[in-house]
């Protein structure tokens, strides 16, 4: 097992993908952190702060704080990259057919298959903490020099929603890996998962809202992820509108439960047909 | 270490084996064994179900029926395979992106394999600088050469070569005869297939011989060629033909007037002649070729072109099923 996992763990770091990816996702969540930052204070663009939604970017909060440095995330951007990274590190084991040789040096499949979810783990770990400190450069450096605001960097809360941010992404991860061995077709796969993130997502938050369905929004993954990831009110209690506070669960481990367990039931629908599979 | 490096040679056996895909059987029913420390030719052309045995035997593809066992045990059940077994099946298995060295390095965590060992096999095939550079650019020549590198990082006793020669070009496969030769002298068990005869047949010991899945002959090279027979031609090939049979050699004619004897004692026939009073227009040993035998035994059989077996009519709905691996 522990040769299988350095094995897989190798595989990752021996092509230029993780890298590749790794810096287009930390340019990307600077450029949208600085974005949600430009907005502090701007309630021109953001509504107003009396109609009961709450302006997150009226005042600087620890809440808000934690939205500018997850922003990327929040806004379904950033989280594509570990999605289609999971997706890719296992679509081109049947692309390139080095999946034989995989299976030739490790049979066990579910050993394989439970090396490369480690693996898959802590790469996602190494794009969270390069995601934070991406977003926290981007979000503070706005915040402190041109809003002349606090950074909130000294608030116990903003960094445990950036230590959340790193569960989410092993999550969105796993999430990738878990289609990838469904669909093994790499383009196909990898149209999928992004094209279900964005499109699917956006279209079942419409509709939700449309029908007043709110309580059901809470259980898209995308409102997971932000339900992890936000864990103190950006409006400071100004929201009190009911049907805007139904759509998050409570605590955000609840949210991180939920949106985990979609991840593993893929992963092991996925793993389980791997384990039959001929592989030609 | 591993079950196989504390005996002296291991065996392949491959006994009852089967693959149905949907209604195409691939494998049918296949039974023979490999010899301990002997080259074994897996032969047969394309199409003929080689891959999917060498995969069945792998654990690669889950039979429908039988077992394939390398000495005595499935391959998944093997700890740490690639120490006992070492198989080179595709020469397209890389990522275009990975160096050779690094997909010998991932291949070589698994067991433990230090990076030492990974430099020394690079040596030996021949490609240790190529290898430091992304293995999307490798000729088909270096593709095969690194595959044979995979195959022997473990120092395993047994190796499985799937079309090692396929795409080589002359000096490839000469160099390629000449390392198997190597491999062979050091006492290990190796199953290597292809389409092609004359790519293997000065380097096997023993030849099993598959078309449409089933077997069609195993035996030693030796066996296979058959007995030696020898070429008459006389003004009266009747009157030859009664003289030998007197002299306890059985002959038969041949389509073009001539006669075909099955003794290579030359002096012989020349003896019987010259007693009968014939004149020997033509007088020499035919080696029965073993390439015309593979040919003959496989001729008109192959499925994939569309071909009728009388002798299997449940395989027919199969034609159009699926083709060999070998072009994909």
């Amino acid at each position: 097992m522990i040769g299988a996992i350095r094995s897989e763990i190798r595989k990752v770091f021996t092509t230029r993908l993780w890298w590749g990816m790794g810096l287009g996702m930390a340019v990307l969540a600077a450029l949208i952190s600085m974005g949600f930052a430009a907005l502090l204070g701007n309630a021109a663009m953001t509504g107003g702060d009396n109609n009961g939604q709450g302006n997150p970017f009226a005042n600087m909060t620890v809440g808000t704080a934690q939205l500018i440095y997850n922003a990327g995330i929040i806004q379904q951007m950033t989280i594509l990259f570990p999605l289609a990274l999971g997706v890719l590190l296992i679509t081109s084991e049947y692309r390139h057919k080095t999946i034989s040789a995989t299976f030739l040096s490790t049979p066990n499949r579910w050993v394989v298959l439970l090396s490369k979810m480690v693996a898959v783990a802590v790469t996602g770990a190494l794009y969270a903490v390069v995601h934070a400190i991406a977003s926290v450069a981007g979000g503070a450096s706005i915040i402190k020099f041109v809003k002349n605001q606090p950074t909130m960097l000294g608030e116990t809360e903003v960094w445990k929603s950036l230590g959340i941010g790193l569960i989410a992404f092993a999550i969105w991860m796993l999430f990738g890996f878990g289609v990838g061995m469904l669909i093994r077709n790499q383009i196909a796969a990898v149209l999928l998962a992004v094209g279900a993130t964005f499109v699917v997502q956006i279209a079942l938050n419409i509709i939700f809202s449309v029908k007043e369905w709110y309580s059901a929004m809470k259980w898209i993954p995308g409102n997971l992820t932000a339900n992890m990831v936000i864990t103190s009110d950006p409006t400071a209690g100004q929201t009190v509108d009911p049907a805007t506070q139904s759509q998050y669960f409570a605590h955000w481990w609840q949210a991180g439960l939920v949106l985990a367990a979609y991840a593993a039931v893929l992963a092991v629908v996925g793993a389980w047909l791997t384990t039959r599979r001929d592989v030609a | 270490m591993s079950v196989a490096a504390t005996t002296t040679g291991t065996s392949i056996e491959i006994d009852g084996l089967s693959k149905r895909f949907g209604d195409f059987l691939a494998v049918n029913n296949l039974t023979f064994r490999v010899q301990p420390g002997r080259v074994t030719g897996f032969l047969g052309p394309n199409g003929a179900g080689k891959t999917t045995t060498l995969r069945m035997l792998l654990g690669l593809v889950r039979p429908t029926g039988g077992t394939a066992t390398i000495g005595g045990r499935a391959y998944q059940t093997i700890p740490e395979p690639i120490r006992t077994v070492g198989a080179a099946l595709e020469a397209t298995n890389f990522h275009p992106g990975r160096t050779g060295r690094d997909h010998l390095r991932v291949l070589a965590a698994t067991a433990g394999i230090p990076d030492t060992r990974v430099d020394e096999l690079l040596e030996l095939v021949g490609i240790p600088a190529a290898a430091r550079k992304r293995a999307g650019g490798y000729s088909m020549g270096m593709r095969q050469r690194l595959g044979l590198a995979v195959a022997l990082l473990g120092d395993p006793h047994v190796l499985v070569l799937d079309e090692p020669a396929n795409g080589l070009d002359p000096e490839g496969i000469r160099w390629l005869r000449g390392f198997m030769r190597h491999l062979a002298g050091q006492g290990k068990t190796i199953l290597v297939s292809s389409h092609m005869l004359q790519e293997v047949e000065q380097t096997v010991d023993d030849v099993v011989i598959i078309s449409n899945g089933r077997l069609i002959r195993s035996g030693t090279m030796a066996e296979l060629h058959g007995p030696a027979t020898s070429l008459v031609r006389t003004s009266d090939p009747g009157a030859l033909a009664g003289a030998l049979r007197v002299a306890d050699v059985t002959s038969h004619s041949a389509d073009d007037g001539g006669l075909i004897v099955e003794t290579d004692d030359l002096r012989l026939i020349g003896d019987v002649a010259l007693r009968a009073g014939l004149p020997l227009w033509q007088l020499q040993p035919q080696v029965s070729d073993l390439e015309d035998m593979f040919f003959a035994l496989t001729e008109g059989q192959n499925r994939n072109l569309g071909a009728t077996d009388a002798a299997a009519p449940h395989e027919m709905d199969a034609i159009a099923g699926r083709d060999g691996g070998n072009e994909k």
